[in-house]
């Protein structure tokens, strides 16, 4: 198979290859070897069982995300998710913009009342194509999610978007989450928390996308 | 012009005095733990009973007078409510007495910013640990200069996660290099591991490792071992995402637990991997003492900030990332 490289995260490298005459992702959970043996194999091969599940049940419950090729120890194999990331998106029109919040926030109801929370929805793991919201990475991600894992796949993406956008993700969450109530009520709670108060109101309002 | 600094914030009482951001003198005291932990009002106790006496040999190591003294600096916060008002009082005694200004100095910046001045490291990524705190910072210059905090721990800071355990083992002295000690040679077994992206928490591992323990089905050196293993690990890869962030080309790594030659080591490790130099501050300045923050207080001397003495408080919870760094 052969994979050309167009990707290194802190875990994993990530390449593009063929299967089955189609392109495909390849993800790749590097050793490390600052960390014991033990810890770094258990880790590596939970995380890549605990995401290919995710990926699989993010696609299912309809979400625009990748879909499952193949699984081995430390590797995934996925479909490819094309378009642009929002932290490197340049905002077009307003509308555009709202559609795209409006998605995100419908993405992550969906995927939480499939029993799946992200775990890392930032702007980086989000994909643009025209007006349409995808997501990716689900590396993080997890099974079966507390109230407060949900909680923090909203507070994360209000960390980093603008307060309007994230009152358009917020509006859409309540649309379509059966849990909007009560996730909503732990975001405030966790905000309320002390040591999280400065960084979310002081060292992150500033920065929208 | 000579700086000291007062710095009570937890077990140990230091004093130090710099002059132009060397180190003249670094002299401390420290509370005994044993194998208890720390009784608020017996540690401040001990604190006012020694400052007069570390001061004093702080001034002879470094040849002075405290009448050669042209500014003070003593640790506002983050610490131990009691402990800290004993460096507060007396630095307001001084500046009082000798008519020079004062400055409150947050403990944090101060771990900080001597390991950057003594490796010459102007914008590193820092791993910040000690028995209270756990912090991944780095300057960013948005809204104003400040140190982001870019991830953190949830609940409690990893050298008190260690330091229970210790108790709960009923090790002597109750601090991490004595469990580093009894963890020699032992064997993995699974622990809970919780990072989430950049921050973790630490009392799930603390709970499951005390359990273990007790059950006694695994002998005390293989939890010791797996406990500090998956600590430091889920630090080094919450600091290792942080790098692929900021893109820094520093690391640094202080704060009471970054004496562990261990974590030292593995940090080191994931660093080089990407090519970014790293650096440890000397025991001496790792551990609680007031050099570093007589160190900041100069730079806060010297960048022209002038603090009222009505501003002049104590803050258990001093936040890092509420002050100004006004001298970068």
């Amino acid at each position: 198979m052969a994979v050309k490289k167009i990707g290194e995260g802190a875990e994993a490298i990530i390449y593009t290859t063929r299967f089955m005459s189609r392109s495909a992702v390849l993800k790749r959970r590097m050793p490390k070897n600052y960390r014991a043996r033990a810890i770094d194999e258990l880790l590596r091969r939970q995380r890549t069982k605990n995401e290919a599940r995710a990926i699989a049940l993010a696609h299912e419950s309809g979400v625009r995300s990748p879909e499952l090729l193949l699984v081995a120890d430390y590797e995934i194999l996925m479909g490819v998710m094309r378009g642009t990331m929002l932290s490197n998106y340049m905002r077009k029109s307003k509308k555009e913009m709202r559609s795209i919040m409006r998605e995100i926030g419908k993405a992550a109801a969906l995927m939480h009342n499939a029993g799946l929370a992200h775990g890392d929805y930032t702007p980086a793991n989000i994909i643009i194509s025209g007006s349409h919201a995808g997501v990716i990475d689900f590396g993080l991600a997890t099974m079966l999610p507390s109230t407060e894992d949900k909680a923090m796949d909203l507070i994360l993406m209000k960390r980093s978007v603008s307060p309007s956008d994230y009152r358009t993700v917020e509006t859409a969450y309540r649309k379509f989450s059966s849990d909007s109530a009560k996730v909503l009520n732990r975001v405030s709670s966790i905000e309320r928390r002390g040591r999280y108060k400065t960084r979310t109101l002081e060292t992150f309002s500033s920065k929208g996308v | 012009m000579a700086v000291i600094g007062i710095e009570s914030s937890a077990h140990t009482l230091g004093v130090g005095i710099s002059e132009n951001g060397k180190v003249l003198a670094n002299a401390r005291e420290m509370y005994s733990i044993g194998s208890g932990g720390m009784i608020p009002m017996k540690v401040a106790d001990f604190h006012a009973g020694n400052v007069r006496k570390v001061v004093r040999s702080a001034l002879r190591e470094a040849g002075l007078k405290l009448s050669d003294i042209t500014a003070i600096g003593y640790t506002k916060g983050p610490g131990i409510g009691p402990c800290l008002r004993v460096a507060q009082v007396a630095a307001k005694t001084i500046a009082a007495q000798y008519h020079i200004p004062i400055f409150p100095v947050n403990h944090a910046i101060a771990h900080i910013e001597i390991t950057k001045q003594l490796f010459h490291s102007s914008d590193p990524l820092t791993l910040y640990v000690s028995g209270g705190n756990s912090q991944i910072v780095a300057l960013d210059s948005e809204p104003y200069m400040h140190y982001k905090v870019y991830g953190e721990t949830f609940d409690i800071g990893v050298g008190n996660m260690i330091d229970s355990f210790a108790r709960e083992a009923k090790l002597t002295p109750a601090w991490g290099s004595t469990v580093a000690k009894v963890a020699q040679g032992g064997k993995y077994v699974e622990m809970p591991y919780s990072v989430k992206g950049m921050d973790f928490t630490f009392t799930g591992l603390l709970t499951h490792a005390t359990k273990v323990l007790h059950s006694g089905t695994v002998n005390l050196r293989d939890v010791a071992y797996s406990l500090q293993e998956t600590a430091f690990a889920m630090l080094v890869e919450a600091m290792e995402r942080a790098l692929f962030l900021t893109s820094k080309k520093d690391v640094t790594l202080c704060g009471g637990v970054a004496q562990s030659t261990r974590l030292q080591e593995m940090l080191k490790g994931m660093a080089r991997s990407h090519g970014t130099r790293f650096f440890v501050a000397p025991n001496e300045y790792n551990a609680d003492n007031g050099a570093m923050i007589a160190v900041v207080a100069e730079k806060m001397h010297e960048s022209g900030i002038k603090c009222p003495i009505s501003a002049c408080t104590v803050d258990q919870k001093y936040r890092i990332d509420s002050v100004r760094v006004a001298w970068q």
